[in-house]
């Protein structure tokens, strides 16, 4: 036998037994740490189903026909939180509405109840853009968000139906 | 030929592992996409930080949690020298006492709530009737069922025996003659109490009044840092996110993942007890029978106690800003709507927090499930949120498993914490 040939083929076999040994390491530790993690460790999340909503409307009461737009400020309806949501006026050409009287409350039907915070509507800079305040939705369901707009002699409600 | 062994060891470990893994997640999930993403916002792991208070700059002080978790086992700050918080809120059993009426000079009207994971709320007791965790936690050391204490025997205790703790946290403590503070005096309570809170000079009730905030947010602090530990329910959805669904199903038995189930879905548990903590702090009505303490408007006569509170988020001794006030700001005062509405408890450790509701009224989570099932009907002003579920009764009692799997250790980084000498 070839010595020199026979340490080379020695230390090969030693090689590759020390790659697997290593490899097995290596596969046992990840597969434990896949079992077995920390049951707090965030997993990424799965992508939001929520979509951005404003609720258009227009339901004359008397005078002009005008449009009433209702838009959460935080992109969608969010639950438990309190949020500003804001009016937005406008007339049949597009006009945006300044200096109206808006009303906003919000309930709940089937459960006899309104929203767990009392909302607060205020002029914004933006002309025919009123800011609503601490609109909070207590639970999820079907709930009817009513907005009442008065403009000079046009009177405008407008009931928008929203499912949390 | 060791290294033989090892490697024949390891690989077969490997393959073993491997193989798990493998059939892990080819093991079919039992949840869709919906289902999971409720599993998702109940789980632990969804549960952000605590939530800032900006109405207590020591909120998040370590300093001020110590101190609080000191006060919080301190008998010396009540009337007879014998009732602390703990005495109520018993950290060996979540934080809460067993009892249908919270017992601590008299019975009070409700029982003792938990307060792990109360910092996540806006509203506290069961009625609402303080805004913040600060502000709840002075409230049942002048409580004459609960601790009965004056402001001034407060402000003493504090003076006398914690005072570097507390100068080194809040600044100097305010200067009061000491024969002043033995007087028992405080704007509630007593005739007598509230007579030598008159005599007190201007200066001397602000300095006792500062005093005493301080104490409710130093007892505050140490709250926030009171965090449930990962229940079974929590590895059990780690895991199914995780796609090892064959591991899942044996953290979870059948009968409670079926209970799992329900609560995510025809049983509707989390139109109310949602989120990370099963509950969004907010208030029902629940058609509930009265417990032995009588009738109780609940949420509908919190609007007088939360707006006329010192403590309040507007108040002197606030540390916040109108903005963010919230709560005041938006409070609803409509008290027909509100009748008969209570918080929403955290669902975390239900299991060891019996008996149940604002007073005691179910002995058992049985008792619990069969009264939602059932929703029964409320007559006129009272509305209820609750509608009947048809469950039947294998259906109720897994229901009733499933709420065990959310028992879970609490972590107290000052469970060691014992009051001064």
């Amino acid at each position: 036998m070839n010595l020199p040939s026979t340490i080379i083929r020695l230390s090969t076999s030693r090689t590759i037994w020390l790659g697997l040994f290593a490899t097995g390491v290596v596969v046992v530790l990840i597969a434990v740490r896949a079992i077995f993690a920390d049951a707090r460790t965030p997993v990424a999340p799965s992508p939001s189903a929520a979509a951005s909503a404003t609720l258009v409307k227009s339901e004359r009461v008397r005078g002009e026909l005008m449009t009433i737009r209702l838009e959460p400020l935080a992109g969608r309806p969010r639950i438990g939180v309190t949020d500003e949501w804001s009016v937005v006026v406008t007339n049949e050409r597009g006009l945006p509405q300044k200096d109206c009287q808006v009303a906003f409350d919000g309930t709940m039907p089937a459960h006899g109840h309104g929203l767990p915070t009392a909302p607060r509507v205020s002029a914004s800079p933006e002309a025919g853009r009123y800011r609503v305040e601490g609109v909070r939705f207590s639970m999820g369901g079907y709930w009817q968000l009513d907005v009442v707009a008065t403009c000079g002699n046009a009177l405008q409600r407008a009931r928008f139906d929203l499912r949390l | 030929m060791i290294w033989r062994a090892a490697c024949v060891f390891f690989l077969s470990l490997a393959l073993a592992l491997g193989a798990l893994v493998v059939v892990n997640r080819a093991w079919s999930s039992p949840w869709n996409d919906e289902q999971q993403a409720a599993l998702r916002s109940l789980w632990i792991g969804s549960l952000g930080p605590v939530p800032a208070d900006p109405t207590n700059r020591f909120a998040d002080n370590p300093n001020a949690a110590r101190l609080g978790a000191r006060l919080f086992r301190d008998a010396r700050l009540s009337a007879n020298r014998r009732i602390s918080c703990a005495s109520c809120h018993k950290p060996e059993q979540s934080f809460t006492d067993g009892l249908a009426l919270a017992r601590g000079l008299g019975d009070g009207p409700r029982s003792t709530p938990s307060v792990v994971g109360a910092a996540y709320a806006s509203t506290y007791f069961w009625d609402g009737r303080r805004d913040s965790q600060w502000a709840q936690a002075l409230t049942p050391l002048e409580g004459p069922l609960e601790m009965g204490a004056t402001r001034t025997l407060v402000a003493n205790v504090l003076v006398q025996h914690y005072k570097p703790e507390y100068e080194a946290i809040f600044g100097p403590m305010p200067s009061i003659p000491t024969d002043r503070l033995r007087e028992a005096a405080s704007p509630l309570g007593s005739e007598a109490a509230r007579e030598a809170w008159a005599r007190l000079v201007p200066a001397e009730q602000e300095a006792v009044n500062r005093i005493f905030a301080n104490t409710g947010k130093a007892l505050a602090a140490y709250q926030r840092a009171l965090t449930f530990e990962p229940s079974r329910f929590d590895s059990y959805a780690a895991q199914v996110f995780r796609g090892n669904h064959l591991l899942a199903s044996t953290l979870l038995s059948p009968e409670e993942s079926a209970g799992l189930e329900l609560f995510i879905g025809r049983a509707r548990c989390t139109l109310c007890h949602r989120g990370p903590l099963f509950t969004g702090h907010e208030f029902f009505a629940l058609a509930l029978p009265f417990g032995s303490s009588g009738p109780d408007p609940g949420r509908a006569k919190a609007s007088k106690p939360v707006r006329e509170d010192p403590f309040n988020c507007l108040g002197h001794y606030s540390d916040g800003k109108p903005e963010h006030c919230l709560e005041l700001r938006f409070w609803a005062d409509n008290e027909l709507a509100f009748l008969a509405n209570f918080k929403t408890p955290s669902l975390r450790n239900v299991a060891l927090t019996a008996p149940y509701m604002h007073a005691g009224q179910f002995a058992n989570l049985t008792e619990v499930v069969e009264h939602y099932d059932r929703a029964p009907p409320v007559e006129f002003p009272e509305h209820t949120d609750i509608q009947p579920i048809g469950l039947n009764a294998r259906e109720r009692s897994q229901l009733v498993a499933f709420l065990g799997t959310l028992t879970s250790e609490i972590h107290d980084p000052y469970a060691a914490a014992r009051p001064a000498d």
